[in-house]
Formats: C-alpha cells, sequence, structure tokens
C-alpha cells in the first residue's frame, strides 16, 4: 500500500503543478514508512517540503496553500502527533468553507499512518477517526489495499473539500495487490462489497477488512458471510450498508479504534433508525476497547483478530 | 559585551557566550501636539498631506462605525459580541494603507477602519452587525470575525492566534504561482502567547515568506496585561529568535505606522525576511459589549493618560500645523460618517435574514445525505 500511496501522489505530482507535499522528513527520507520516496527527486524541494517539527505549523501552512489555490498534501508521521493540530484542522480547516460563505475553502489532503498492530506503544498505534467524523465539513478516508488506496487518495488529491486520509500502517507491506499504472480514482462516500454473502454483514475498514475477510473464510462451510469495507468513513455510503443489512438481517461492525462512540455507534443507530424491522439480531460490535491504545506488551489482546470477528459472526447467528 | 546588548539578567558565563538582545525604542514620528520628529519624518516612505486627510476621513469614519456598534447593541440590535476599537485607528489603517491591490490581510478583530478602507462597505459592516443575508459570511460569524476574497481579506475564527500560520501558508502559496502579493497578518498582544504565533513566525522564518507580521499591542488581553503575555517589554524582539525583522511602532501614531509598515511591505515584497511590526497602543474601550474594564482591571487615570495621545487627534493636529486642513473639515468628515453610517444601517435592516437551508449549507462542497436529512426533520419535513 505504501508504494500505490507514492504512486498516486507521483502520478497526481506530474498531473498538476498544484499539487505539493510536505511534512516532517518527507524530503530526502521519503518519510518514514518511505511512502513519499523518491518524489523529492522528481519534483524538487519547491514541491516535496520538508518542514519544522510542529503539526500545527504543518497543517495551518497547507490551509494556508489550500486557501491560495494549490492541493497540498500534508503528512503527519503517525496520527497520534495530530493534536498538536487539532486546532487547525478542527477548528479552521474544516469551518471554513461555512465560516466564510463559501468565499473560501481548503482543499487540502491530511495523510496519516493510523493504527496498531506493529508494537510501536501508546503514540504510534492510535485510531482517532471518530475526533474527524464527529468534526462536520472533513472527510475521512480509510484505504483498505494498494488498489483503493492509490485510488482514493487521487480522488482526494482532487476533490474540493478536506479530507483526513488515515493509513493503516499494519498493512503498508503486505498484503501486496497488483495496481495498475494508468490513472484511476476511486469515487469517496462510496464503500465496497469486499466480499458477497447472504446471511450476515461485516462492515469494517482498514486493515480490519483482511482480518474479516479471513474469519469470512473460515466460516465460509457454514455461514455465507458479506464483508463491507467502508473506504470512506464520512460521508457514509448509507445506501450500501442498509441494502446490505436489508439482504442479511444480521450485523457486525468491527474496528480497532475503542468501542464507545466509534463508528460502530453510529451505524448501529442509524441501522436501528431505518432499518429495525430487517434486523434478526442486536448489533453485534467488535472493536477495539476503551483504553488509551494498544499498549505493546498486549497489542495482540488489543487489536479485534479474526477469532473475535468470528465469535461476533457468531453470535449475530445464535441470537 | 557589545554596547547595549543584554540577556535576561547577568550570569558569570563569559558574556559572549550567552545570547544578548536589545529592546528598541518605540518608532514615533508624529508628536501628540502635532509636530514632528524631522529626521525620522525624512526617514524612509513619504507620505503627502493629502493622503494624511484622506486617512484621517477613514479613522474618523472607524470611530464613528464604533461608536455607533455600541449604540446599536446596547438597543439589542447588534447579533453577537463586538469588540470595540477607539483609539487604535492608526494601526490598521497606517498599514492597510501600505499595501497594494495585490496584497492580503489577515485580519485580527479590532481593524475595522482599515476593513472599510479596503473595500468593505458600510451596508456590508452593518449587515454582518446584524447577521443577515446582506454579510457576505452569510451572518455565521462574529461582528468582529472578517474574510472577503475580492477585498483581498482571508476569513479568520475566533480562537487568537491560528490565522497567523495559515496566513504564512497563503504568502508561500502566492510565491509559489509567482504572484507579488504580501500578507499582512495582525494579531494582539495576548496573541504573541499562542501556538499560532509560535508556528507562524518559525515557517515565515524557514520559508522567508513574504509577511509582515503585525502584533497590535494594546496592552490587554481582555483583563490580562501585557506583563502576563511576556517577560520582555517589546514585543518586536521576538522577531530575533525566528530570522524576522522586528520593529516597534507608536501605533497612535499614523505617520510612523504608515512609513514603517510601507517599508516592510516593500521590503518583503522584494524578498527581504519576513517583519514583525508591534504597534504600541492602548484599547481605550472595553474587550467586548460583554466586558466591564473600568470597574475591575484598569483604572480610570490610565485610560486618561492614554486619551492624551489619541491618534485623531494627534493627525488633526498634524494637519492645522501644516494648513493642509482647517477645523471645518473635519467637522464635515463627522458628519458626512453620520450620514453615511445612518443611510447604510437603514439599508442593512432591509435585508432579509439567510434563508433556512443555509444552516446546512457550505459545509461541504455539497450536501451530504445526513445533512438533508437533519434538515428536513429541523423544518418538520420527515
Amino acid at each position: 500500500m505504501a508504494r500505490a500511496i507514492n504512486q498516486a501522489l507521483r502520478e497526481e505530482m506530474r498531473r498538476s503543478e498544484d499539487v505539493v507535499v510536505l511534512g516532517e522528513d518527507v524530503g530526502k527520507k521519503g518519510g518514514v514508512f518511505l511512502v513519499t520516496e523518491g518524489l523529492l527527486d522528481e519534483f524538487g524541494p519547491e514541491r516535496v517540503m520538508d518542514t519544522p517539527l510542529s503539526e500545527s505549523g504543518i497543517i495551518g501552512f497547507a490551509m494556508g496553500l489550500a486557501m491560495a489555490g494549490l492541493r497540498p498534501v500534508a503528512e503527519i508521521q503517525f496520527v497520534d502527533f495530530i493534536y498538536q493540530g487539532f486546532e487547525e484542522l478542527i477548528n479552521h480547516v474544516a469551518k471554513l468553507r461555512y465560516r466564510s460563505g463559501n468565499e473560501f475553502a481548503s482543499p487540502l489532503v491530511v495523510r496519516a499512518p493510523y493504527g496498531p498492530g506493529v508494537r510501536v506503544g501508546l503514540y504510534h498505534s492510535q485510531s482517532p477517526e471518530t475526533y474527524f467524523i464527529h468534526t462536520p465539513g472533513l472527510i475521512v478516508v480509510t484505504p483498505s489495499s494498494p488498489y483503493n488506496a492509490k485510488g482514493l487518495l487521487k480522488a482526494a488529491v482532487r476533490g474540493e473539500d478536506p479530507v483526513v486520509f488515515l493509513e493503516p500502517k499494519r498493512v503498508y507491506w503486505s498484503p501486496k495487490e497488483e495496481v495498475p499504472d494508468e490513472d484511476y480514482v476511486v469515487e469517496l462516500g462510496k464503500g465496497r462489497i469486499a466480499r458477497e454473502g447472504r446471511d450476515v454483514t461485516v462492515i469494517t475498514y482498514g486493515a480490519s477488512v483482511w482480518d474479516a475477510l479471513k474469519a469470512a473464510d473460515e466460516v465460509a462451510g457454514d455461514i455465507s458471510v458479506e464483508v463491507i469495507d467502508l473506504m470512506t468513513l464520512w460521508p457514509l455510503d448509507i445506501n450500501l450498508v442498509l441494502s446490505s443489512v436489508k439482504k442479511t438481517g444480521r450485523l457486525v461492525v468491527v474496528h480497532e479504534a475503542p468501542r464507545t462512540l466509534g463508528l460502530g455507534a453510529e451505524i448501529s443507530a442509524l441501522v436501528a433508525e431505518k432499518a429495525v424491522e430487517y434486523l434478526a439480531a442486536p448489533v453485534i460490535r467488535v472493536t477495539g476497547p476503551d483504553v488509551p491504545t494498544a499498549p505493546i506488551s498486549l497489542e495482540d489482546l488489543y487489536v479485534p483478530n479474526t477469532a473475535r470477528i468470528k465469535s461476533g459472526v457468531m453470535r449475530a447467528m445464535k441470537y | 559585551m557589545i554596547v547595549g546588548m543584554q540577556a535576561a539578567e547577568e550570569t558569570d558565563i563569559p558574556p559572549n557566550f550567552v545570547a544578548q538582545y536589545k529592546e528598541p525604542d518605540v518608532m514615533r514620528v508624529l508628536n501628540p501636539d502635532g509636530s514632528v520628529n524631522e529626521e525620522l519624518h525624512k526617514w524612509g516612505p513619504s507620505i503627502s498631506d493629502k493622503e494624511v486627510v484622506s486617512l484621517l476621513n477613514h479613522m474618523i469614519l472607524g470611530r464613528a462605525v464604533d461608536r455607533w456598534a455600541w449604540m446599536l447593541h446596547r438597543q439589542g440590535r447588534v447579533k453577537g459580541t463586538y469588540g470595540s476599537y477607539e483609539g487604535q485607528e492608526a494601526v490598521d489603517i497606517g498599514a492597510i494603507y501600505a499595501l497594494r491591490g495585490e496584497d492580503w490581510i489577515a485580519p485580527s478583530y479590532r481593524i475595522l477602519g482599515g476593513l472599510i478602507m479596503r473595500g468593505i462597505t458600510l451596508e456590508e459592516v452593518f449587515s454582518k452587525f446584524f447577521a443577515n443575508s446582506g454579510d457576505l459570511e452569510k451572518g455565521r460569524n462574529l461582528p468582529v470575525e472578517w474574510g472577503s476574497r475580492a477585498r483581498g481579506i482571508l476569513s479568520i475564527g475566533a480562537p487568537i492566534g491560528p490565522h497567523l500560520i495559515y496566513a504564512v501558508g497563503f504568502a508561500h502559496a502566492l510565491r509559489y504561482k509567482k504572484k507579488d502579493g504580501v500578507v499582512m497578518a495582525f494579531t494582539g498582544d495576548g496573541g504573541t502567547s499562542t501556538n499560532g504565533f509560535h508556528s507562524a513566525l518559525n515557517f515565515a522564518g524557514v520559508f522567508k515568506t513574504p509577511n509582515v507580521f503585525v502584533i497590535i499591542n494594546n496592552q490587554y488581553a481582555i483583563s490580562v496585561p501585557v506583563s502576563r503575555q511576556t517577560a520582555v517589554t517589546r514585543l518586536s524582539i521576538k522577531a530575533a529568535a525566528y530570522g524576522l525583522v522586528g520593529v516597534s511602532v507608536d501605533g497612535n501614531d499614523l505617520l510612523a505606522m504608515y512609513k514603517a509598515s510601507k517599508y516592510a511591505v516593500e521590503r518583503v515584497r522584494s524578498g527581504g525576511a519576513p517583519f514583525l511590526l508591534e504597534a504600541v497602543t492602548y484599547r481605550i474601550g472595553p474587550h467586548t459589549t460583554s466586558d466591564d474594564p473600568q470597574t475591575k482591571y484598569r483604572p480610570k487615570e490610565e485610560v486618561d493618560r492614554w486619551r492624551q495621545l489619541d491618534p485623531i487627534a494627534r493627525v488633526k493636529a498634524y494637519l492645522l500645523r501644516s494648513g493642509a486642513a482647517a477645523e471645518g473639515d473635519f467637522k464635515a468628515m463627522e458628519d458626512e460618517a453620520e450620514e453615511r453610517i445612518r443611510a447604510a444601517i437603514k439599508a442593512a435592516e432591509a435585508n432579509p435574514p439567510p434563508p433556512a437551508e443555509e444552516l446546512v449549507r457550505d459545509v461541504y462542497s455539497f450536501t451530504p445525505w445526513n445533512l438533508e436529512e437533519e434538515f428536513r426533520e429541523i423544518i418538520g419535513e420527515r
């Protein structure tokens, strides 16, 4: 996935001079996950900007670039550091179009690796997507695979609205997937059916998609599981969610973020409001626990793994 | 030891190993009695008496709008809270007059006179006060927060400081696009304590962006005096640590504000380091319509002392001395301001509130399904 994102950036930067990249270590080093590797050589320091170590500076500076017509892609080294730029992101980037009566907008992309699974502790493992979903004005995207990462990022760069692009670092380097060299976009606001099924719907996103697919595979003899990969967390693809739930009548939501007020809570509420008559079982949530984040020592317990997802599916089936 | 340089306090460390700074003098061209400092008057960009007359007109208009804002607020006709402007007119009018058409302003609260000079109409001003559809920002923001693309004014929100950093990004983008514009960003003395101020000056220094920062040091951030914002005396010395040029200017002196600003703007435009101007002034009125300074945190004598340094009186005295204007001219300016304001209030009051659907527009470039749904529920069309 890291390579696919690199390819997306490269293609968008070739397409338009307005696209610039900025962040800590994005230049010579190519980013700590090598997502921006080689961009400096091809596009030069005016378009690939190493910045001071300041998240408020990176996001605020990128906002100014966007207001003036550029299409900045700002990297926050780990999403866990983004709080220092929260004022800029939540109070200004997200609210600019609304507060200015559409006089100004800040169509920028903030990319950040997120999520547990590589044993790097409290400040390199967080899943804070709820903060962004809860902030009107932001589009929140989480790719799950190299193919959709490339297409989603290209769509984000070309869009008119600010996008928080959360990259599940657990799947940066595997699974691998063939990514076409040609130009394509994956439309924002649309999820996909990652695996078709009849008996129960598992809605998830990011790295958990792979765990859900594995779980679906393992129970395939007995239960037909439909796996929905949201890709865009907000605005939610409500039609896809409802059509799947109406088909299967059972729903399990899986995410790595803490359970309370996670996206699973909102999906449960929406399904209860709009499709309760189709439900044959309560909505089950399989999520990270409500702890600060995955501890290095017990990370395996934190991450919703295949066994827990299967168990969630069984609970939905046996109700 | 370098003469006049100092550190925060003396130590036993040999002085050449200690970072040292110099608190600058405050640049004043125009004395309170209307006489000028001849040497400084000759220095730098010049300004004709005719231009000064026109700027005085804007100062008078700005002060009159401020007075009307208070009156209307007391009558319950202004929505939200309004921040006072009286006594600071020379700062923004002098500084903004130094800008060209292609330049941009990242505003702070108390620069209304300068923004009107920049093209915001009086009808727009009062429409914003009334939060109706005559406001470019659709009445969504407080009556002290302005943004207008056509006038080169970047939108701001209420939190102090963060606008400074996007003003730096914006300036960088102008240069990236090979445009000549400079971005002048205002903040107050309280703003110098914020994360945004630090980030902005640091990025501006590192990327050498075409920015001029103007700190309106009006001595108070609501009730907290500037001595609680910083342990130094002159805010301009903060420039040194970021690789910027710092200058302190008498903010009640229109000529000094213009000359320093013009010099800074043109120098920055031609590729020089960003500038940090400290305008030393005083907020004569309360912080906002919900503040009560006189009984709580500052003595009346202090306000009276600053009234003696009134920027408008000073310009009038200057013009009387030079013979470029007479008392009758000032009176005519004041009368004209009143007349224009009354007409603008009448026009602004006729503007309807924004249509209900504006509640859910402009959150994104499109209106997503959830907002459509929420709106239908709000207006009872579920």
